[in-house]
């Protein structure tokens, strides 16, 4: 895909119809503020037949940092490499020069991974805010706690009968939920209300990249 | 002493009387109140009527385990039916109504049922009321179900919420009594991450009732100290009011009742919220409940459990009456009569069945009148207790009381235990059932162990709670175990003998109205499995699941059958241990939440253009975009398909399931899957895929493009697409890991659009970049290429056919969807284009024969949907060999065939039958259904695609179109299926 600020002939629709920025729920400081990720890079990446031990090694060598097996997050190369099944990562990046990162994952990965661009495949909402976890607890039925869920845990679950890719970022403070597109607007909804009572802050769409 | 209550004493807040009202009258209570003690303070006896015999019943417990005293709880929708007052929490403004009463409380008519207890014994549904048969329908059991019953629900939508939460820790400890605490505080001090949920307001359990005394201080300050030394640990959780309801594999469910102590929730606040804890190790403190004794009219308000008197007295400061006696089998008795004798109320008796007093009680037996070997043969009383029958020692004695405390023993509380499975099994030394085992990494401890002594229990409990946290790595030092004076509550099961005279008013299951009679009757007629004695009788299958009953009517079975009482079995314990809203499990799960949905890229914009949506399993698909001049959504749907017809038409196709399929071997990979021949689909073009199971049968159809030698896409039907993704997930993973071949899911990453008619070329060559031209020579029907379109746009475009015009799929990243349907529509304009939708698209398919999910659905061949030409011979696939055998390829089998009527204005409906002419409608004459139809614009007649027996062998034949449900009834003709341009020569101009 193409970095926001060269968009091709179409507009990309970074504003969907669910998206309701804002303040709601109980007076007093919002206990968790939602954001929506628009426009990312997300490429899944999966070894070929017998490939993964060549692909890790590729990668260590082009960003310094190669993804691992299991539900964790490597940050290397300006990409996030998120386990998301065996020899599977996705591989997040985000802002500036995405184009040059996308040409080197390619180049990286051509011999021994198949790479596809699931970047419109997904949305990504962001939460932060310190009842966080008291709100995806009433979602996810994982143990979110510091030693279950630690900085760059994640895990493919389900919210609401959804298929959901929760992670924690590596800064520790944010948690994303990575939903099929299709499937955004009723866990915008889902989201929304398990936070409401902790109060909830939805930010507006065209303040992220 | 104003009503009952007490001068002083009990854990009550005094300073904080709250005012509450019960069928209608107004009282007031204080903060710590049940509905059950306020109510019994304002001298209120009388509670309720019984289930069928609507006999007067009051508060025989202090907790969930009350049969008797079931009330309405709130008004308007609030109002909840069968709620106990025992173990509901008083608040500021509670209003309360008596249930199953007409016209009042006080005087019910409907008590001449207790006349007719003949006629109303156990099983008796099965024997009366039988004629005339048509009576039982309209009016015996509209009478009965009238008659017996229990509360009114609202009626009216819930206007509350509730809440779903996950929790986790190493430990779970149910139950905030002495043994729970002490586990707590031993597994937490040790350092591991433990809940100890509670069902009550406060920590404390028994210690709340009683007057024990702890390390030199009441019971409950050192509760309250446990308790704030576990809030101080920050690996410690305290839920308090939450009840641990259910144990599944691997997670325990809990209720917790966050607002149920308020007139109603306050704003973002959930009535209820229910949990699922996931515990390495669990702790089952729950205590135990105590079992009445069997004794003629034991029902009467007034007679309560032993425990429970006390719990009214110490904790609530409420007398159970003015004048008390006690009848008891157990030491429990002895505390009760002490704990009176303390509040300056001496009992008149304490009867005891056993032959010798306690020797620990010597001060009680010194204070109070006491009866050995002693047995209460009767009870009086109008709507309450006013004297009581005694005989021991071959003398009969009259005791005017208006309370009698009963104990007949102990029921440790297993349910959680039992949820796994595990037989419970008979404790002889406290003669009661125990957890069989542990199960699941459950460990009873405290009175739930039946265990009752409060120094054992501490100590039992920190043993317990050491070796919870040991197990996850967490060494416990060996706790300072509280001092306490100790205390003994052995006891034995009192013995009852049937008799025939007094055995009908000796309840057992004082809900359902069970008696001892009925448990004869039981016997009497072979029902002696504790499972058959449950359902014949009733025995413990209302709201409080037989916690009082089940073991005095097994002690009854067992002897009736000259067995033991292990020998006569138990039922276990099912989830859950307390009633449950329905809306506490269903949580967020209601309205536009009851389950997702998907959306299209261009979802908004439909709805805009005032489309409805029709499901497509979770998708949300626009099913017609009418417009003012429509005269109704036929119309609408017409005019789109004529549009497609003659002009151009555009339609939302992103639900398709895409899948890509990746690798050096993707070829051999769908070769094997598919029962066509994928591999020879060229890169650049499109291909016909068949897969069907392995028995056979179809599973899905669709399109394969390749835009590489290593590269297709899969594009499965809206219905078919996960199940098809999860079968080649299964192929590639299990049966041929071996290949080196990828497959990934895009369904979603991309919007995808039919651009079909005549004028499609001219729209899709505006959309594409220069210099792609989309002509029939240099892109012909079948073509796939990946291009970009509207200036750098990256898409993937195919000229497939569904409709049966000239036409194209295009589909681009799925964040440009919506931007490029309106661009479509802009480029289009020229053409003449139109949106259309499902319903058209629909229409169109049955035009062209095209089989679809009412004809793929599960049952269907290859052979009978007339695509077995298209199957590779050649080669192996999944479903081959099956897909062989003689019965599917039987030419009788319903096969797919068109039809239409004589007449084109003769409705058909998917669902009708098809029958021969002239043969009255009946299964024998059954030749098959119709599975989709519509009214064809472009034919003017109704059409329809089914299933007839020989089918295609039969084209010409006249049919019946038999429709019975909707009133069809029809004349139709067999014909091909595909009534629109059979030759295909459409898509090709």
């Amino acid at each position: 895909m193409s970095d926001s600020f060269t968009l091709p002939g179409l507009a990309l629709d970074l504003v969907p119809h669910y998206l309701r920025p804002g303040r709601s729920g109980p007076p007093g400081a919002s206990g968790v503020v939602l954001t929506l990720i628009a426009d990312e890079d997300r490429f899944n990446i999966e070894a070929r037949r017998g490939s993964a031990a060549q692909l890790l090694a590729s990668l260590a060598n082009s960003f310094g940092a190669a993804p691992v097996n299991g539900p964790k997050t490597i940050a290397a190369g300006g990409f996030d490499f998120v386990g998301v099944g065996p020899s599977r990562w996705h591989a997040i990046s985000r802002g500036d020069g995405r184009a040059e990162r996308r040409a080197a994952l390619a180049a990286a990965a051509l011999e021994s991974a198949t790479v596809l661009d699931v970047s419109h495949g997904f949305v990504t909402f962001q939460l932060s805010g310190r009842s966080v976890v008291e709100a995806l607890a009433k979602l996810a039925p994982i143990d979110l706690g510091e030693q279950g869920f630690a900085p760059g845990a994640c895990a493919m679950t389900q919210i609401h009968g959804m298929s959901v890719q929760l992670r924690r970022r590596l800064d520790g403070g944010f948690y994303e939920c990575a939903v099929p597109r299709s499937f955004a607007g009723s866990l915008y909804h889902a989201l929304t209300d398990a936070a409401l009572r902790f109060g909830l802050t939805v930010e507006p769409a065209q303040a992220v990249i | 002493m104003s009503g009952f209550r007490l001068a002083d004493g009990g854990l009550i807040d005094r300073s904080r009387p709250l005012k509450f009202t019960f069928d209608g009258k107004a009282y007031t209570g204080y903060a710590g109140d049940t509905l059950a003690s306020a109510l019994l303070a304002n001298g209120v006896r009388l509670f309720g009527r019984s289930f069928k015999y609507h006999r007067p019943r009051g508060v025989l417990s202090a907790g969930h385990e009350e049969p008797n005293a079931l009330v309405e709880l709130r008004e308007g929708a609030r109002r909840e039916p069968n709620v106990k007052a025992t173990a509901v929490e008083l608040y500021d403004g509670l209003v309360a109504r008596s249930q199953n009463r007409w016209p009042s409380l006080a005087f019910d008519a409907m008590a001449v049922n207790g006349l007719l207890k003949p006629i109303f014994s156990a099983g008796f549904y099965y024997k009366t009321f039988m004629w005339p048969a048509s009576f039982w329908e309209k009016l015996y059991e509209p009478v009965i179900r009238r008659a017996a019953g229990l509360g009114r629900a609202s009626g009216v939508e819930d206007p509350d919420t509730y809440e779903r939460s996950n929790a986790f820790c190493d430990v779970l400890v149910v139950g905030a009594g002495p043994a729970g605490l002490m586990a707590a505080l031993t597994a937490a001090r040790a350092g591991a991450d433990v809940i100890l949920c509670e069902d009550q307001p406060r920590v404390g359990g028994q210690l709340l009732s009683d007057r024990e005394f702890i390390d030199g201080r009441p019971a409950p300050e050192w509760a309250v100290s446990a308790a704030a030394e576990l809030a101080a640990l920050p690996n410690v959780r305290i839920m308090l009011r939450t009840t641990v309801t259910a144990a599944f594999d691997g997670c325990f469910a809990a209720l917790e009742r966050v607002s149920d102590h308020y007139p109603e929730p306050s704003a973002f606040q959930p009535r209820q919220r229910f949990w699922r804890i996931v515990a390495k190790r669990t702790i089952l403190a729950a205590g135990s409940t105590e079992r009445p004794l069997a004794f003629p009219d034991n029902d009467r308000p007034g007679i309560m459990l032993s425990s429970a008197v006390r719990t009214y007295l110490n904790r609530f400061g409420v007398a159970a009456g003015r004048v008390a006696a006690i009848y008891t089998s157990t030491d429990d008795g002895w505390l009760t009569a002490r704990d009176f004798l303390r509040a300056g109320l001496t009992p008149v008796v304490l009867v005891d069945t056993r032959a010798s007093a306690p020797a620990a009680f010597a001060d009680v037996a010194k204070a109070v009148p006491i009866m050995l070997e002693g047995a209460v043969l009767g009870t009086e009383g109008a709507k309450g207790l006013s004297a009581i029958i005694v005989a021991a020692g071959g003398a009969q004695k009259r005791f005017e009381v208006d309370a009698l405390a009963v104990s007949g023993g102990f029921n440790p509380a297993i349910q959680l235990a039992s949820h796994f499975g595990g037989k419970p099994s008979w404790s002889e030394n406290i003669s009661a059932f125990l957890a069989g085992g542990t199960a699941q990494g459950v460990e009873p401890a405290g009175a739930a162990a039946g265990v009752f002594g409060l120094a054992e229990i501490f100590a039992e409990a920190a043993a317990a709670g050491a070796a919870c946290a040991a197990a996850q790595g967490f060494a416990a030092p060996a706790p300072k175990l509280p001092t306490v004076a100790q205390t003994s509550t052995a006891g034995s099961l009192a013995a009852w003998r049937p008799n025939p005279a007094k055995d009908g008013k000796i309840f057992v299951d004082f809900q359902h109205d069970v008696t001892a009679s009925d448990v004869v009757l039981a016997h009497r007629e072979g029902y002696r499995s504790v499972e058959h004695l449950k359902r014949y009788t009733t025995l413990g299958m209302a709201t409080e699941q037989g916690r009082t009953a089940n073991i005095s009517a097994l002690a009854m079975m067992a002897q009736l059958t000259g067995r033991t009482i292990p020998e006569t079995g138990v039922t276990l314990a099912r989830p859950p241990v307390v009633p449950l809203a329905l809306g506490a499990v269903a949580g967020d799960h209601r309205r536009g939440a009851f389950r997702p949905v998907r959306e299209t890229a261009i979802h908004a914009l439909s709805s805009e253009a005032g489309a409805p949506f029709v499901d497509v399993g979770q998708w949300k698909r626009p099913q017609y975009f009418p417009i003012p001049e429509d005269a109704d959504l036929a119309a609408t749907a017409a005019r789109e398909v004529e549009t497609v017809r003659t002009r151009v038409g555009v339609t939302d196709v992103s639900t398709l399931g895409k899948i890509e399929v990746l690798g050096a071997d993707a070829g051999v990979f769908l070769d094997r899957v598919c029962a066509t021949r994928a591999s020879a689909i060229r890169p650049g073009r499109c291909g016909y895929f068949v897969m069907l199971r392995e028995d056979g049968f179809m599973m899905d159809d669709g399109m394969i493009a390749r835009f590489a030698p290593d590269h297709f896409l899969v594009y499965a039907s809206t219905a078919h697409a996960a199940s098809v993704y999860r079968h080649m997930l299964f192929c590639r993973q299990a049966l041929w890991p071996e290949l080196d071949v990828n497959l990934a899911a895009v369904t979603d990453g991309w919007a995808q659009f039919a651009i079909a008619g005549p004028r499609s070329p001219a729209v899709v060559q505006a959309l594409v970049d220069a210099p792609r031209a989309i002509t029939r020579t240099v892109f012909p029907p079948m073509s796939a290429a990946e291009l970009t379109i509207c200036d750098g746009v990256p898409a993937r475009l195919c000229a497939l056919s569904f409709s049966g015009e000239r036409a194209f799929e295009v589909a681009v990243p799925a964040g440009y969807g919506a931007a490029l349907f309106r661009r479509i529509l802009d480029v289009g304009a020229a053409y003449g284009i139109a949106p259309y939708g499902s319903e058209a698209m629909g229409v169109m398919r049955i035009e062209k024969g095209h089989p679809a999910g009412s004809e793929i659905n599960g049952q269907t061949t290859a052979y009978d949907l007339g695509l077995a030409r298209a199957l590779s011979k050649d080669k192996d696939h999944i479903g081959r060999v099956l897909s062989a055998r003689p019965a599917l390829n039987d030419r009788k089998r319903a096969r797919l065939v068109g039809l239409t009527p004589l007449d084109p204005n003769d409705r058909l409906r998917a669902g009708a039958h098809v029958v021969e002419t002239g043969v009255a409608p009946s299964a024998a004459s059954d030749l098959g259904w119709l599975s989709s139809a519509a009214w064809s614009p472009t034919l003017r007649s109704f059409i329809a695609l089914g299933f007839v027996s020989g089918g295609p062998d039969r084209l010409g034949d006249e049919v019946r179109i038999f429709d019975p449900v909707r009133g069809g009834d029809c004349a139709a003709r067999i014909v091909a299926p595909c009534f629109y341009d059979p030759n295909g020569e459409r898509p090709r101009v």
